[in-house]
């Protein structure tokens, strides 16, 4: 009789959609954007990478914004806005052969700011062979007396994988965040994946009279196919 | 007869007058802008093919100044190849653009070991500056460094009011890429990548930074 390995066991997390609604009321939330800067940047950054022994990579991404001149803050005074979209990355992988693509695009004058769509394949080909990837991007708006923070990522350490994650992030129009994130196995959707895995997304907003802070994380360990979308919208 | 002649010798005349000013026009225009400097021709071709050891280190620069814009260009290869057969190209070329100056590189390399200990090492790069009153500021650097018993591996750059980069390669050793820059404006922003694959690999790699001036900025045109 065949046996099953103990560790061996299907784990399913599937559709976790988190749409954050805010009692704040949409019009004045959407009003927190920082509008476009007169020059604008754009990146588009693609990377393909097939390597059979190690390979790394790391991405990082600061940009900062402001309605106006911000000379002499803080404080922020009347009128003054300020954003910001922070994003770091970092793939790691030995001892198999693994398969990254990646598109990364930033519009600092169109929404969404920020999008990064990214495919992991890994197979082990010995036994301490294993990917590692973090991913995480955050986002924050000020202006007198009101704060807006919002981050999503995610982290993992496999040993066979086909993830695909999506990312988005915008700040110049009413602030959003999409965070999506789908793992299982090479051979094919719906077929477990082996390692750790773990997506998050946190949020506050505060302001003269109010404040909401929300947390939220998944971790599964084992053998699983996992699937979890997080959006931040007003 | 004699009337034909003279105008013919005329429109020959004027058609060498024209190609001339086609020539020197972009130059003069830029001249009168700025300063417009570099160290060494405004294009260059480097070729290697060998079946021996060799090595190569070469440097490139331009530089701007103008009213509303300056900038400064640099490319570099370090190339070192024993045993084998080896070959490499390496481009380097700038022209006045309608704004400011349009720079193209591109570095084409190959090797094989014939079966010895040898390999190729390279390490090309560009570096860039750019400042305008119109666009903004960025500073940002491409480059890869390779190590090949066996493969290929190409590169280009073009710059013209950002950079755009490309990067493939193929083969066997090691492998590292990326892309550094900081952009400065109304706004400001610094963004890295750095990729390094060992073994076995296949890899492409694609940078382009971009400044444009902002059509849909309720500021209407900057400062």
């Amino acid at each position: 009789m065949k046996k099953t390995p103990a560790r061996l066991i299907l784990i399913r997390v599937v559709v976790i959609a988190l749409a954050m609604s805010f009692t704040f009321g949409g019009v004045a939330f959407a009003s927190r954007n920082v509008p476009p800067t007169p020059e604008t940047a754009t990146l588009t950054i693609t990377t393909e990478v097939v390597c059979d022994r190690k390979m790394k990579e790391i991405e990082q991404l600061n940009w900062e914004c402001s309605n106006k001149d911000l000379l002499d803050n803080p404080p922020l005074t009347s009128g003054q806005k300020y954003g910001k979209i922070k994003y770091k990355e970092n793939t790691f992988s030995s001892g198999g052969t693994i398969n990254l693509y990646k598109d990364f695009k930033v519009d600092t004058g169109k929404t969404p700011n920020l999008e990064v769509t990214k495919n992991i394949g890994y197979t082990a080909a010995c036994k301490k062979g294993s990917v590692s990837h973090t991913e995480g991007v955050g986002m924050s708006l000020k202006s007198k007396g009101c704060c807006v923070y919002v981050a999503a990522g995610c982290y993992m350490s496999m040993t066979d994988v086909q993830a695909t994650t999506e990312t988005k992030a915008q700040i110049t129009q009413t602030p959003e965040m999409h965070y999506e994130i789908n793992a299982g196995r090479l051979e094919g959707p719906g077929n477990p994946a082996e390692g750790i895995i773990s997506a998050s997304m946190s949020a506050s907003v505060d302001d003269e009279h109010k404040g909401l802070k929300l947390r939220y994380k998944t971790t599964v360990d084992g053998s699983f196919a996992f699937y979890e979308v997080m959006d931040f919208k007003p | 007869m004699r009337e034909e002649g003279f105008i013919g010798a005329v429109i020959l005349l004027l058609s060498f007058l024209v190609l001339f000013l086609f020539l020197i026009l972009p130059q003069a225009a830029l001249a009168q802008e700025g300063t417009w400097s570099h160290s060494s021709p405004t294009w260059t071709i480097t070729y290697i093919h060998s079946n021996g050891s060799w090595n190569v280190s070469q440097n490139h620069s331009h530089s701007y100044a103008g009213k509303n814009l300056s900038e400064s260009f640099a490319h570099y290869l370090y190339a070192n190849a024993s045993r084998g057969e080896s070959v490499i190209l390496d481009t380097w070329s700038v022209l006045p653009a309608s704004y400011g100056s349009q720079l193209s590189t591109g570095t084409a390399i190959g090797y094989d070991s014939l079966g010895t200990e040898g390999q190729l090492t390279t390490r090309e790069g560009t570096v860039v500056g750019f400042y305008s009153r119109d666009f903004g500021c960025l500073d940002a650097s491409v480059g890869s460094q390779v190590a090949l018993t066996h493969g290929i591996g190409h590169s280009s750059t073009k710059v013209e009011k950002g950079i755009g980069y490309d990067f493939s390669s193929r083969g066997k050793g090691s492998v590292e890429v990326g892309c550094d820059a900081v952009a400065i404006g109304n706004a400001h922003g610094t963004y890295s990548q750095h990729i390094t694959a060992n073994g076995e690999f296949n890899i492409y790699y694609s940078a382009d930074i971009s400044l444009r001036a902002n059509p849909l900025c309720p500021f209407g045109s900057a400062p």
